[in-house]
């Protein structure tokens, strides 16, 4: 759907995305990356407001730039915050659903949808100036999801919502991303990772990785995995047990005596290896989870390790 | 989308208590020197002349161009509203055009209503019609050509404003007292050719001896309108061509 090939992007001197080559198709990807990653120059790439310096973008197998064919079959929702101040909220959006190629007969209905869709229908005839910065968010994503696009680009979509609104996003982004294609940039982790596993990694204008959260952790072997076991008071017993193990590394006891953490280089073995082991001595497990298989993680390692 | 629907949006959107005063305050520059002149008890030829020429053709019209079709593109970048646009389907020409179309529209409406109440003011109930249907053309020709020239300076600067307001107060004015046809690199030359009207400020210029020496050749009507014509169907051109291919991105967003 959205295919890449060696694209790169330069601001005179200044490097917006270089070199970059991958393919995405449906279902959710996260955008991940730092400030000046080149998240929003990828996305205006794709979207069709920026040209490559080198090499291709397709979006649908087409050159994106100015494209109405394009543009009919994608939403798009702005980093930016910024409206035509003076209309309503209900008059934008109405606005950008006829703009969207809507037919005028149909403009009224799929715009009170949209409104109630996120939540923004009893502040319909506010004006944009006058609504919370939450509000705004919600009327730009109603904005680029109006026209049911196959393809959805959202520039951090989830800043200014309450705690609420980020779930109220979040299932409705999950929802939609059952049978379209969904770009999601965020610079909050958490947030993707709770929407999708999978990612495209930018740093410094360049593909870092790109695919499955576990996949690539994987891949990172020179960073071990930490795993934290917690246990009743046999913790020194499964400590000692632990570390006889080929795929163990190290293991180090908490404080309380209960909680290990457990190096290893080989995740899944050990995952097998454990289960063994606490079944043939019966030490009770309270719980255990990797730290490391979480996008933070491999942010980290990725980025700075 | 179709032109109209874009049309009116922008029409509308003028509409909004923001830009009214400063259009109404716009729309009384012309009967406000004619109220002026009168007062200072000039006849109301004098008057008339000297508020079309320094309140309208001078003044709101070129303000009124510069605000709106200088507009186009840039209130858009630095209003960052851009990316809704362009990425729509919506061809960029027709984005263009029909804001185009709003803007001179407004330029029109408040030009004309600014003359005609100029002229009320000054005759009263004699207004000379012919005269009056003359300046109101004349009026609607400057502001489609200069609304092309400051809508094509839209697409190609982040601050058309102020080359437009350079070249409307400063290179229209002096460029009529440059000896020889210079003068035909104004566009105000040819609108004063149309519609000619005594100018009350005049005093001798310091370019006098020169411009005796170098007399300009007259230009007739036709050559006016044809030129005025063609600098506007040029600008426009260049100008759709520029926003069709060019990307529009805020100023903090492109560097």
């Amino acid at each position: 759907m959205i295919e890449l090939e060696r694209a790169s992007r330069w601001y005179g001197q200044v490097i917006g995305v270089n070199d970059v080559s991958v393919s995405i198709g449906p279902g959710i990807t996260g955008l991940l990356g730092e400030n000046g990653a080149g998240k929003s120059t990828l996305i205006k790439l794709i979207t069709g407001q920026l040209k490559p310096t080198t090499g291709a973008v397709r979006v649908f197998g087409e050159n994106p730039f100015a494209n109405t064919e394009v543009f009919r079959r994608l939403g798009y929702c702005p980093e930016t915050d910024s409206f035509y101040e003076s209309m309503t909220c209900e008059e934008f959006l109405r606005l950008m659903v006829r703009m969207a190629g809507i037919p005028k007969s149909e403009v009224a209905s799929i715009t009170e949808r949209n409104l109630s869709r996120v939540g923004m229908l009893e502040h319909r005839r506010r004006k944009l100036a006058a609504c919370s910065k939450g509000m705004r968010q919600r009327i730009k994503i109603a904005q680029a999801i109006a026209h049911e696009p196959e393809l959805l680009i959202l520039d951090e979509p989830m800043n200014g919502l309450d705690p609420l609104g980020r779930k109220e996003m979040g299932d409705l982004l999950s929802e939609l991303g059952q049978d379209r294609t969904i770009i999601v940039s965020s610079h909050i982790l958490y947030e993707v990772e709770a929407l999708t596993r999978r990612i495209l990694l930018l740093h410094r204008g360049r593909l870092l990785a790109y695919g499955d959260v576990r996949q690539i952790r994987d891949l990172i072997d020179r960073h071990p995995h930490k795993v934290l076991v917690e246990t009743t008071d046999r913790g020194r017993e499964l400590a000692t047990k632990l570390i006889e193990l080929a795929s163990v590394l190290s293991v180090r006891i908490e404080e309380d005596g209960k909680r290990l953490i457990v190096e290893t280089a080989k995740p899944d073995e050990f995952y097998t290896n454990l289960a063994q082991t606490v079944l043939a001595h019966q030490i009770p497990v309270r719980t255990f989870y990797s730290q490391d298989n979480n996008l933070e993680a491999v942010f980290r390692y990725l980025v700075k390790g | 989308m179709s032109l109209p629907e874009i049309v009116l949006w922008y029409l509308k959107d003028s509409l909004t208590s923001r830009r009214l005063l400063p259009a109404a305050l716009l729309l009384a520059i012309g009967p406000a020197f004619a109220l002026l002149f009168i007062t200072f008890g000039f006849e109301p030829t004098e008057a008339y002349d000297g508020s079309v020429q320094l309140g309208i053709f001078s003044g709101s019209l070129l303000l009124l161009t510069i605000a709106h079709a200088g507009g186009i593109v840039t209130n858009e970048v630095t209003g960052r509203t851009i990316s809704f646009l362009l990425t729509r389907p919506v061809p960029r020409w027709k984005l263009f055009l029909g804001k185009w179309i709003g803007a001179v529209t407004v330029t029109v409406l408040i030009s004309l209503g600014s003359c005609i109440l100029t002229a009320v003011i000054c005759y009263g109930a004699d207004v000379p019609a012919n005269m009056l249907r003359r300046d109101l053309l004349v009026l609607t020709a400057g502001a489609i050509t200069y609304s092309s020239l400051f809508a094509l300076l839209s697409t190609l600067s982040k601050r058309p404003w102020i080359i437009a307001a350079v070249f409307a107060f400063f290179w229209e004015s002096w460029v009529a007292y440059v000896p020889g046809d210079f003068r035909r690199l104004s566009v105000m030359t040819y609108l004063k050719q149309l519609s000619p009207h005594a100018d009350l400020t005049q005093t001798e210029s310091a370019f006098a001896p020169l411009q005796e020496a170098f007399q300009a050749t007259p230009i007739d009507p036709m050559t006016c309108w044809n030129t005025l014509a063609v600098l506007t169907l040029v600008s426009l051109v260049i100008a759709v061509a520029i926003f069709s291919s060019a990307e529009f991105l805020p100023a903090e967003e492109s560097a």
